[in-house]
């Protein structure tokens, strides 16, 4: 990542002044060097990182699979709306055992109500208008509860 | 052999393959989660591997994963040492991560965060919380970098302790200029 060259900082380079100031000065004026160990450890780091990656791509896969908005999808597409609305189930929903079973219950019925709209487009426009209407409020809700406004 | 008795092996047997094939092949949730804490697991994953930088703070940084949870976004680093330990240096690269990421996404980023440190020996991963540095503190940290760069510190901090000398490369220059560290 680059470092000064494009007048940024990286997170790595910056915390190095917790390790060691003068490091960070010979690098500057001598170039950096690193030892084989240090080559050695870098190697391994980028290994797990691979790994740790590989992973999380995992997860959100997993993630997805089991808690894809099936309707959602199928009015809206992947947009901001969805977001919001799986937003929504993971901060209020999947926090109440009555959350929990109404997201269950979605997951149940939601396959059949989608295979009965796929042939009718104008229902799946009412659906859409409708889900746009509760993604908002959903959006609303979870702006609140994150207090976005930062930065 | 009675009826009775071939029940009974069959049984064991039943038990014994059924203990071996649930601790021979676990949850592939479970696996990918290894090393996480239990208030990660199941949580989703907002980003992961992406760079977000700070312009106004002048920062650039590359996280390797973000969960969005109640409490705002959680920073996770992984790091590969010989030891299960967490340093000086951890907790200002998820600092900094915390300011580009909240610059850019808007979404607050909670104080606390995880280091999973990985044993480079066995493998094992281990999870830490630490506790955020404050923005004055790493724009101060910032100022002093660019002036520990430009030479503009008379007397630069050496590592806290001599032994993580050893590895450094820059040390036989270090001992010539500031004659402290053999």
């Amino acid at each position: 990542m680059s470092d000064r060259n494009d007048g940024f900082v990286s997170a790595s380079e910056l915390a190095r002044m917790g390790y060691c100031e003068r490091q960070v000065y010979f690098d500057a004026t001598h170039g950096k060097r690193a030892t084989p160990e240090q080559q050695r450890a870098r190697h391994r780091g980028l290994n797990a990182h691979a790994a740790f990656l590989d992973e999380s791509r995992r997860i959100a896969a997993a993630s997805d699979k089991k808690g894809r908005c099936f309707i959602a999808t199928l009015a809206l597409g992947e947009c901001d709306e969805t977001r919001a609305l799986r937003a929504f189930r993971d901060l209020f929903l999947r926090r109440s055992a009555c959350g929990r079973w109404l997201v269950a219950a979605y997951y149940r019925q939601s396959p059949g109500l989608c295979r009965w709209l796929v042939p009718r487009p104008r229902a799946i426009r009412s659906v859409r208008w409708l889900l746009k209407g509760l993604a908002r409020a959903a959006g609303a809700a979870v702006r609140m509860k994150v207090g976005r406004g930062h930065g | 052999m009675g009826d009775g008795a071939f029940t009974l092996i069959l049984l064991t047997v039943g038990v014994a393959a059924a203990i071996l094939f649930a601790r021979r092949w676990p949850p592939k949730a479970a696996d990918i989660e290894r090393g996480l804490p239990a208030q990660l697991r199941g949580a989703e994953i907002a980003h992961a591997e992406r760079t977000f930088r700070s312009h106004r703070h002048g920062l650039v940084v590359r996280l390797d994963r973000a969960y969005r949870t109640e409490g705002g976004l959680q920073l996770v680093e992984l790091k590969t040492r010989h030891q299960h330990a967490v340093h000086m240096f951890d907790l200002i690269e998820l600092s900094v991560q915390r300011i580009a990421l909240e610059y850019e996404t808007g979404e607050p980023v909670s104080d606390d965060a995880w280091v999973v440190v990985q044993n480079s020996r066995t493998g094992t991963r281990r999870a830490r919380k630490v506790r955020l540095m404050d923005t004055p503190d790493i724009t101060a940290l910032r100022e002093r970098y660019d002036d520990v760069v430009q030479g503009r510190v008379g007397g630069p901090a050496p590592a806290r302790s001599p032994a993580q000398c050893r590895q450094c490369a820059h040390k036989a220059r270090c001992a010539t200029k500031f004659q402290d560290r053999a």
